[in-house]
């Protein structure tokens, strides 16, 4: 996911003005352009529909039991042995998820406050680019790197045989999702009126305490739906922590120890998805596990929007 | 004293993201040693990475050319046509939440829907399909900004002088937004320059050897060749390729994005004069 | 004359433009000093550079001295937010934070670690003698936004006082508000003369007659006329204060 910020311009700005939308008369008749037009704006609802759908449809003999499969939240996941733990699955995708969150979210916001109140103008024009570079860089070269850099580093760190761990995963993933934290952050706190912060500096705060206790309250909606986007782009992400997280069966160590291979639910799919036959029980099993990264996304995304309608930015997904 | 010390954390973070950044780049700058024409035009059989470029190429084409009209024509109805009612939010919410959806269930309904159930099988126009779907909420999303950013009173005059709606939008809106357009056409293949999840099951194949020679042809990109490179064939190239193997990809990135901030800066500049 | 502030040889650019030219001005204490002038000729600039507001603008440059009972705040061992308590601000569209009343006008002891009681006792006196007391005393948690205009300006004069400062500078603080609005904080302003130096900025003439005890005439960023109201509006000594004051421009 992608996050494209704007802020409106001015003109649009102005109190209580929404853009003066051109509005058709009702009652005449539609051209054959404005027909296709609507084709294609119907376009959009319907690959929605289809995809869920599609996975749902072929998700449901696996969870209702249709194909023999029984997921159980066992601790293993293997399906040559028929074992379809999903608990496995689950605790590694949330595991790397919220270990990349808990690096990502304190560099992030800091950062995004940096950008937004404390450097000049010209040089935020200059590092916001950056770092939304460093947010598109592919993921199959997140993996890459960290297949060379951070996986050994944590071999040589921790003295074990394979690096590929929880731990690699959650670092790869909080590089790959800090830059969804401080595009978003930064653009919110700057949203926060300059009436707010020019109240609280005539009375003689100092600036960390204006940020502190005026803009940083206004803009904690904002921040908490960037960090909660992250969250979703973390669970989502496939091709870095298939290469970093190892593959494994089963968790041989309890949740907290991320030094232990995982296997997340995106790359179970990638990885398994393309060995099962076509209707066959593991089949239907990879399509039950993307309905589940569908209801996480589509959660996600409800969440997210809803608080950011409190910000004064407008934004887009 | 504690608001320096927060002041200098802050700044320790911004600049955090900046060193690892630099060091990306550092990285991957060891394969610049293999970025020599050679290797960009041989074939993986000998060593080179010809297929997975102009598979890319193919690749990004044939989506952009399915999206573009597709999502402006969307973006047109939801501007210049729709009474403001339940259809443009339904696709509003449509919008939000198929750009929400991981990649690997692009993936794996590609795979499903236009691979076995049209049957077109793992190929290009299967590949094609899959990522304007996920090409399509930017699409519209840009377009649909370009397209508010006319003013109203240029619609008025053209309708005012006897033109059909259709006509407005093709003589007078259409060039005027054509900048912002474009800016979304390169912003929606920023979105799927880097995919590898979503075309892993619907257009590329492994073991293929050439060149696509229809859409029905799988294809290789560069994405999908450095994922099989390193999990299923490491030994394949040497260790620098491998690196120029990266370094093209990133570069397309910074290509792609530099593109894209051009545009929207320069767009911004223009507009803000006009308003 | 008691000078509370006197501005020696203060000169304000933003940027290449001259705003402010070579202004010397002494500011009585305790008195209501009003800075009247046509727009644009630095009215708010000269406010903003008494209490260091001015250098939260990007490319503002201040030259020469403001002294506050003699000692420059320009003075690099001077803490400006120091300052800016001694010297409070209240602006022209009433900027309530997004906080509850009470919170609002708590907010300037709050930072300087006041609390519990102490800080109850001085928010409920900051709102009494901003008249506001009466109206919110029961609703002191409820947001600030939910207050009009007229009393959100109140609770803006209200929160300035609640730091105790020595002066209040006031940047056309009625141009937002209803002519029977503008009336009542006009008194407010009057009986504030009591404990505070007042400098209020206002484009209006009959307001500057009305409650103000001396009167600056700014034009062009110089400072043209400065003397006690009555004498500058009956017998200005300048011939652009004359035409200034009969409605010649401006």
């Amino acid at each position: 996911m992608k996050q494209y910020i704007t802020t409106a311009p001015d003109r649009l700005k102005v109190r209580g003005v929404r853009w003066k939308s051109w509005r058709p008369p009702r009652h005449r008749l539609p051209e054959w352009a404005e027909v296709i037009a609507m084709l294609c704006a119907l376009s959009s609802i319907a690959v929605l529909s289809l995809i869920v759908l599609f996975v749902l449809w072929e998700a449901l003999p696996a969870f209702l039991g249709w194909t023999g499969v029984s997921f159980t939240l066992e601790n293993r996941w293997s399906v040559e042995h028929s074992k379809y733990g999903l608990c496995v699955l689950l605790v590694s995708s949330m595991m790397a998820s919220v270990g990349a969150l808990s690096m990502a979210i304190p560099v992030g916001v800091a950062a995004a406050i940096f950008i937004a109140e404390v450097i000049p103008r010209g040089l935020r024009e200059a590092i916001k680019p950056l770092i939304e570079l460093l947010g598109a860089i592919p993921s199959v070269l997140y993996g890459f790197i960290g297949l060379k850099t951070v996986v050994p580093m944590i071999q040589r760190l921790f003295g074990i045989y394979y690096g590929q761990t929880a731990l690699a995963a959650s670092i790869v993933l909080a590089v790959m999702v800090v830059p969804t934290i401080v595009s978003l952050s930064s653009e919110i706190i700057s949203a926060v009126p300059v009436e707010y912060r020019e109240a609280s500096l005539a009375l003689g705060a100092t600036r960390w305490q204006t940020i502190r206790h005026v803009v940083l309250p206004v803009a904690m909606p904002g921040i908490t739906a960037s960090v909660i986007l992250a969250f979703g782009r973390a669970i989502g992400e496939t091709v870095a922590v298939v290469m970093v997280a190892g593959t494994s069966t089963e968790l041989t160590k309890p949740f907290w120890d991320f030094l232990q291979p995982i296997y997340p639910m995106t790359a179970a799919i990638a990885i398994g998805f393309g060995e099962a036959e076509v209707g066959g029980a593991a089949y239907h099993a990879y399509f039950a596990i993307g309905a589940i990264l569908l209801a996480f996304a589509f959660t996600i995304n409800l969440i997210a929007s809803l608080l950011l309608r409190k910000a004064p930015v407008k934004v887009r997904l | 004293m504690m608001e320096k010390t927060t002041m200098i954390l802050c700044g320790f973070s911004a600049f955090l993201l900046l060193v690892v950044f630099g060091y990306i780049c550092y990285l991957l700058s060891s394969g610049l040693e293999a970025l020599r024409p050679e290797f960009l035009f041989t074939s993986i059989l000998d060593g080179g990475i010809l297929e997975p470029v102009v598979g890319t190429f193919y690749l990004f084409a044939g989506a952009t050319a399915i999206v573009a009209p597709v999502g402006t024509l969307a973006a047109i109805y939801m501007v210049e046509y729709a009474p403001r009612g339940r259809l443009t939010k339904l696709v509003d919410t449509a919008i939000n939440n198929i750009a929400g959806i991981p990649s690997i269930i692009f993936g794996i309904f590609g795979f499903t829907f236009f691979c076995k159930l049209l049957g077109l099988g793992i190929c290009l126009l299967s590949g094609w399909l899959t990522m304007a779907c996920m090409m399509l909420p930017i699409m519209i999303r840009s377009a649909e900004e370009a397209l508010k950013m006319i003013p109203v009173h240029i619609r008025e005059a053209s309708l005012a002088l006897g033109a059909t709606r259709w006509q407005t939008i093709r003589h007078v809106v259409l060039p005027a937004a054509m900048p912002g357009i474009l800016t979304g056409v390169v912003l929606s293949i920023g979105r799927i320059a880097g995919e590898t999840a979503a075309i892993l099951f619907t257009a590329c194949f492994y073991t293929m050897r050439g060149l696509p020679r229809t859409p029905l042809d799988p294809v290789l990109t560069l994405t999908y060749y450095l994922y099989v490179l390193i999990l299923y064939m490491p030994g394949r190239l040497e260790p620098r390729q491998v690196f120029g193997l990266a370094l093209v990809l990133f570069l397309l990135t910074v290509a792609l994005n530099s593109a894209a901030f051009v545009i929207r800066a320069y767009y911004r500049r223009r507009w803000h004069r006009w308003t | 004359m008691d000078v509370k502030i006197e501005t020696v040889n203060l000169n304000v650019w933003y940027g290449d433009l001259h705003a402010l030219r070579n202004v010397n001005l002494r500011v009585p204490n305790g008195r209501i000093t009003a800075i009247i002038g046509p727009s644009g000729c630095g009215k708010s600039t000269l406010l903003k550079a008494m209490n260091r507001m001015l250098e939260l603008v990007n490319g503002a440059r201040v030259e020469g001295k403001v002294l506050l009972e003699g000692k420059n705040i320009y003075d690099p061992d001077v803490d400006a937010t120091e300052v800016r308590r001694r010297i409070g601000m209240v602006f022209q569209k009433p900027n309530p934070l997004p906080k509850s009343i009470f919170e609002n006008v708590a907010y300037g002891l709050m930072i300087r670690g006041v609390r519990g009681e102490e800080l109850f006792k001085r928010v409920e006196r900051a709102l009494r003698m901003a008249g506001l007391w009466d109206d919110v005393k029961d609703r002191l948690g409820d947001s600030a936004f939910n207050l009009s205009v007229g009393q959100q300006q109140r609770l803006c004069i209200a929160r300035a006082i609640a730091v105790e400062p020595e002066v209040i500078l006031m940047d056309e603080p009625c141009s937002a508000l209803d002519p029977i609005t503008t009336q009542r904080i006009e008194k407010l302003i009057r009986a504030l003369r009591e404990h505070y130096t007042i400098v209020i900025v206002t484009h209006n003439i009959q307001q500057a007659y009305r409650i103000s005890d001396y009167t600056a005439f700014l034009y062009m960023g110089r400072l043209v006329e400065f003397g006690p109201t009555k004498r500058l509006f009956e017998e200005p000594r300048e011939k652009l204060t004359m035409a200034y004051l009969s409605g010649d421009f401006g």
